[in-house]
This record gives structure tokens, sequence and C-alpha cells, in this order.
């Protein structure tokens, strides 16, 4: 009863809405047409209700029309979805910063003075590089001059000292900088050792 | 009064519009579609009101609001076809006017299609 109620208010919400539209129809050759589509509005308004009350069991392609997915599943597509764009994220993030701290590597191990280099680079949660910190192993080959005037490498490094700790600092953070548009404040510079 | 003023326009137009189309008819197919966007354009606030009203029932109804959104398209579709036409024929251009009718009911039944096709489906499935 309580449906059947539901829809003759529908029908008559229905026949007074399709009237009003009437009057909005144009003038003119192009009215029969647009008659036409209000008529089948009409029509799949009507038969919408009455199809689902006595046909309930059938999948009516009218009735799909009518679909309207429920608020709370609709919340969880959404988070789900939400969900799986931050894995993405944060996967793509992670192997931005391997392959960004192999180029840190590569680029630092180029300046003079360097001989290993391990980079730490942290990304935030918009994709951007926030802080890089690098930790070099620097030295130079010992030279032993023989002699007859023959410069002898032993192979075993001499500590530098502390200027041309920090000249070798400013390169790596110059080269890095400009490189990859950091400020200086994003790049920490260690050497191993102290 | 809105329709005083859109009454005052209509007779300034007209008036300018027999002068146009003696000395400079082009100018005056221009003043003919400065008209017609002013007035589209003064009844826009109208037209909004109409739709939410639309929306509102719909919603009260029960009716999903797709069935409505395209039988607005329809009908903003006829209204700028007819516009068009009507322009042309103002122009003289009885040809172009039918051709932009022509359109305008192609794209009509276009848009009613997927109704039609939701409807016949519902009725073959009955049958069987």
């Amino acid at each position: 009863m309580q449906l059947l109620h539901e829809i003759v208010r529908n029908v008559l919400v229905i026949i007074i809405l399709t009237s009003f539209l009437e009057l909005l129809l144009p003038e003119g050759g192009i009215r029969p047409f647009v008659r036409f589509a209000v008529g089948m509005f009409i029509i799949i308004a009507v038969l919408n209700p009455v199809l689902s009350l006595l046909f309930s069991e059938r999948e009516l392609k009218v009735n799909l029309w009518d679909y309207q997915p429920e608020e709370s599943k609709s919340e969880e597509i959404i988070d789900n979805g939400q969900q799986i764009q931050q894995e993405i994220i944060e996967q793509h993030n992670e192997i931005a910063r391997e392959k960004l701290q192999g180029q840190i590597d590569a680029v630092a191990v180029l300046v003079q003075g360097v001989e290993e280099v391990k980079s730490e680079i942290e990304i935030g949660q918009d994709g951007k590089v926030q802080t890089v910190n690098i930790l070099l192993q620097s030295g130079r080959p010992e030279v032993k001059k023989a002699k007859d005037g023959i410069e002898v490498f032993s192979g075993e490094d001499s500590k530098l000292s502390r200027e041309e700790m920090k000249v070798i600092e400013d390169k790596v953070i110059s080269i890095i900088g400009n490189f990859y548009g950091l400020s200086t404040s994003q790049i920490k510079v260690e050497f191993e050792g102290g | 009064m809105e329709i005083a003023q859109v009454i005052g326009l209509a007779l300034v137009t007209t008036i300018l519009l027999l002068i146009l189309r003696q000395e400079k008819p082009v100018m005056a197919v221009v003043l003919s579609i400065t008209f017609s966007i002013v007035i589209f354009l003064f009844m826009m606030g109208k037209m909004a009101a109409i739709i939410a009203l639309m929306q509102e029932l719909t919603r009260r109804a029960q009716i999903n609001y797709f069935f409505l959104a395209t039988i607005l398209k329809i009908i903003g579709v006829a209204y700028l076809g007819e516009f068009a036409a009507a322009i042309c024929q103002d122009a003289g251009e009885h040809a172009v006017a039918k051709k932009v009718e022509f359109a305008a009911k192609i794209i009509i039944v276009v848009l009613s299609l997927p109704i039609m096709v939701a409807i016949l489906e519902s009725m073959m499935e009955l049958m069987v």
C-alpha cells in the first residue's frame, strides 16, 4: 500500500513536471521532436515504478536508469581508491628516491678528492626532495717520489686537511644543488670518520 | 518591470533593424544576433531558477536526474536551433536555416535515443 501510494504521488509529480516542460517547448519545426522526447520521458518515469513493482525479480533496462548506488558503498569505493592511489604514490616515490640516490652518488664521485659516496634522500608527500644527506669518503693517493724523479702511488690514502675538506664539501653542494635545483640548506655533507 | 525593459529593447531594435535593412543589411544581421544574445543573457537567471525548481521536483519524485538533464538538454538544443534558424531566415538565408533545423532535429533524436532504447529493451524483456 505504501509503495502504491509512493507510485501515485510520483506519477502526479511527473505529470505536473512534464506539463511545465511542455510550456517551455519552442515553436516551429523542432517542436514535435522535443514533444516526442518529453513523451518518452513520461513513459520511462511512469514505467519505472510500475515495472519495479510487478517484475521485481527481473533485471530490466529501465530500472538501470534509476540505479542509485548506496552512499556508504560509494564512500567505501572512494576510500579504497584513495588508498590505492596513496600506495602508487609511495611506490613511485621510492623508485624515484633510489634512482636519484644513484645519480647523486655518480655525480658526487666526480668531484676531485672524493672516493666513495653514500647519499640518503628524503622525499616529501608532494614528491619533492626535502633533504639530501651525503656521506663522503675522501682522500688523495699518497705519492712517494723515487730518486730519479718518478712519482710512485703507494695505494694508501693520506688524510685531507680541513680546508681541503671544506673545498670538497662546497663543490659537492654546489654541483648537486645546481643539478637538481636544490637550495644549499637542503644538502648536508659529512665526511666518513669525521 | 523586466517585461517593459524587454519590450523597450525589442521596439528600439525593430526600428533600428527597419532602418538598417534598407541601408546596411549586414549590420542589421549583426544587430539581430546581438539582440538575441542580450535577451538570452537577460533570461539566464530566470532559467536557472526554473531548472532549480525542476531539480527539486525530480528529487522529491525520486526520478533519476539523468532523465530531466536529457530533457533539458533537448529543450536547450531546440531553442538554440530555433534562434539560429530565425536569425538565418531574417538574413534571407532560408537554406542555411533549414540546415540548422535539421542539425537540431538530429541532435535531439540522438539525445533521446538512450531513453528509447531502454524502453524498447524492457518491453522486449517483458514479452519473453
